[in-house]
């Protein structure tokens, strides 16, 4: 417990150190100039153009948005020169079945917070399809490498996250945040990963981070190129200036409505 | 009966026999020129939506659209195409131009194709003529279009896009230093050029540069869907939003939102992961959109590309239109309050703001009605009517032509010109009929 406890909490600590790394170096948050000289006025101005209490869709709570900006920029330089070379690597030397499996395996150990997240809010249903789900998939499923819950049993994996409980007990999603590496998310949804996390690693059924650390970092490697394989959306892809503003829209509004259905 | 009253009207009855033969031979050769007009008005055209507004929106569902490969080996290339160019850190992830091509194993003809508005060399409808042209045989060079952030970034050489002159002379220079950077990599035999929406209009601009100035030598160009007057055609598509905002146009600030959140609700609810044509079919289907809303949909669109093309203009030119013109801002600053104006201003705007004053700096005398009527087809209607190798496809329902615009592209490219009877604007692009008439435009000798 204490050494699952200890890794929890080093993951946590590494977020928090790349975070305090990014903020002190060349990537940081520049300070906001409030000595700025006055500008020549735009042809058009949002005070001339919309009502003073006018609200608008894409606004949201982001104090931190200069930071937040230059962490999106950190994550899409990491994407392409890292993490979507790595991935590119992987394909090269796994055939589809094999990704399927190992996606579907990884799925199966995170079942475990989902079922955990899904008694939680009180959602029983869930909790009986994602239990299902469990003994199927690592019977069956031989260890979870295929979905045969899903495929022969029609039950489809469930959505619950520990952000999502603590919405359930009424948190806050808090200002909206660019995690690294993870992307965009709230305070109240970064607790939540690293509380899914912990959940993972407590519970541990495959004893997989009771292996040599060596192997623990090469399963979380290869656990991390599977998740990126299985987005398929990259960074600046709109090639739109604004995309940062949509994706926090689509992101918060996305998460607003998995927290209230 | 009928159509003996018809040769009454030409009058074949009062004819000698010369005079019938040469004539009847005229008349022959008008209407064999004209037989693909009237095969595709005449002939049932299995396309099953009837609205052009839903055909721009959908397309064509997969029953009727031409089979693709899954996959094709497509190279994504990236080009410096000013190495004195200095790039703001705003646009830092736009370093060079890209484009992609896909090559034959062996000697083959190359054909280039053009993006419509705002789109990129990898939007859907793009890949989607990659894949065709390459399981037809041709090398294939997909190219952003002007209006793309990536072109306007890299590429444009005033930052300001929206005159078919100049655009279509940039992306003559690009296409000429894209074929110099792979030509090592491909054996071409011929060449060819096609372009849909304003990428079509380009292609014509385009082909009169390529007669005069010869560097690539088109043999053949196909024009798909192109906007005749790019003032009026973007009028139009202003005009679907501004028109059908409940209130007007003080009113868009609330409509915004409440179309953003609808939607979003709806597609948040449903099953889909992409925002795809089944996505939109299933949307349809269910909610049976209005003509307003589906009109709203189409403004929309159309409106977002042009923010992005506008702050992109006024942020590389310092106009001062929105972005105050001392500001250089960084990838750390806000920009969502230029957001929320940008999407209040029109095309309109932006030929106002951005466009004519620079090119009213270049001709003290150019007025902005001349300078409306300048990105136009009509200018080069000589051309095109001389121009035995370019020929048009579009749509008798386009929504971005008037009744005037189908006149003179039909008096314009007569006998060359495939007009189907409804798709509205490119919603047929991907439809079978469509796409074997296409292939075989080319493929024919």
């Amino acid at each position: 417990m204490l050494t699952i406890l200890t890794k929890s909490f080093k993951y946590t600590m590494m977020i928090v150190c790349i975070n305090f790394i990014l903020i002190n170096s060349g990537c940081a948050i520049p300070e906001i100039n409030n000595t700025e000289p006055s500008h020549t006025k735009p042809k058009y101005s949002l005070s001339t153009m919309a009502d003073p209490n006018e609200t608008f869709v894409i606004d949201a709570y982001d104090p931190w948005e200069r930071y937040n900006r230059s962490m999106y920029k950190f994550n899409a330089n990491f994407d392409r020169k890292i993490y979507l070379p790595a991935v590119s690597l992987y394909h090269s030397v796994t055939t589809p079945p094999m990704r399927e499996g190992i996606h579907n395996a990884f799925n199966n150990l995170s079942e475990v917070s989902i079922l955990i997240n899904a008694l939680l809010q009180g959602n029983f249903e869930s909790s009986w399809i994602t239990t299902q789900r469990i003994v199927i998939n690592s019977t069956i499923g031989i260890l979870g490498i295929f979905d045969a819950a899903n495929e022969d049993h029609e039950l489809i994996r469930q959505s619950h996250d520990l952000g999502q409980t603590l919405a359930h007990y009424g948190a806050k999603p808090g200002p909206f945040m660019i995690l690294p590496l993870f992307g965009p998310s709230t305070l109240r949804d970064a607790i939540g990963i690293a509380g899914d996390y912990m959940i993972i690693l407590n519970v541990d059924p495959a004893g997989l981070y009771e292996q040599d650390i060596l192997i623990q970092y090469s399963i979380e490697i290869l656990n991390c190129i599977d998740l990126r394989d299985n987005i398929n959306l990259e960074y600046y892809q709109t090639q739109s200036p604004f995309e940062y503003d949509m994706v926090r829209f689509i992101y918060l509004k996305a998460r607003k409505y998995r927290t209230t259905k | 009966m009928r159509h003996s009253k018809n040769f009454n009207i030409i009058g074949y009855t009062q004819l000698t026999t010369q005079q019938f033969t040469t004539k009847f031979f005229l008349h022959l050769s008008i209407f064999t020129s004209l037989v693909t007009i009237s095969l595709c008005t005449t002939q049932k055209y299995n396309y099953p939506y009837e609205n052009p507004l839903t055909s721009t929106i959908i397309g064509t569902p997969r029953l009727y659209e031409a089979d693709i490969p899954v996959d094709i080996p497509i190279i994504t290339h990236n080009i410096t195409i000013d190495p004195n160019r200095e790039i703001p850190e705003l646009f830092w992830y736009q370093k060079q131009l890209t484009f992609s091509y896909a090559k034959q194993p062996k000697p083959a003809p190359l054909i280039f194709i053009l993006a419509g508005t705002g789109s990129g060399h990898e939007s859907s409808t793009m890949n989607f003529l990659q894949k065709i042209f390459f399981q037809a045989g041709f090398h294939v060079i997909n190219l952003p279009s002007v209006t793309h952030p990536n072109f306007i970034i890299t590429a444009s050489s005033h930052f300001r896009p929206g005159d078919y002159q100049t655009d279509g002379a940039d992306l003559y220079r690009v296409m000429k230093k894209c074929l110099d950077a792979i030509s090592n990599d491909l054996e071409i035999t011929k060449c060819y050029l096609t372009g849909y929406s304003l990428g079509g209009a380009h292609a014509a601009i385009i082909s009169q540069l390529d007669h005069l100035q010869k560097k690539i030598n088109f043999k053949k160009v196909l024009i798909i869907n192109p906007p005749v007057n790019l003032y009026n055609a973007s009028l139009k598509l202003d005009t679907l939003l501004d028109n059908n905002i409940p209130g007007g146009e003080n009113n868009i600030g609330p409509f915004l939102n409440e179309v953003i959140e609808q939607f979003s609700g709806i597609y948040l609810s449903s099953n889909f992961i992409d925002m795809n044509k089944d996505f939109l079919a299933s949307f349809f289907q269910k909610q049976h959109p209005t003509d307003a809303e589906m009109s709203t949909i189409i403004g929309l669109a159309f409106r977002y590309y042009c923010s992005n093309m506008f702050f992109i203009s006024d942020a590389l030119t310092h106009s001062g239109v929105v972005i105050p013109k001392e500001i250089t801002l960084s990838s750390n600053d806000s920009l969502t309050d230029y957001f929320k104006v940008f999407q209040r201003l029109s095309f309109s705007d932006y030929l106002q703001d951005i466009l004519f004053p620079y090119f009213k700096s270049q001709n003290s005398a150019l007025t902005l009605k001349q300078f409306k009527q300048q990105s136009s087809l009509h200018r080069i209607k000589d051309f095109l009517q001389s121009s035995q190798h370019i020929a048009v496809m579009t749509n008798a329902d386009d929504i971005i032509l008037s009744a005037n615009d189908l006149t003179f592209l039909q008096n314009t490219f007569e006998g060359r010109i495939t007009i189907y009877p409804k798709g509205g604007h490119l919603g047929n692009i991907t439809h079978k009929e469509n796409i074997k008439n296409l292939i075989h435009y080319f493929k024919d000798h």
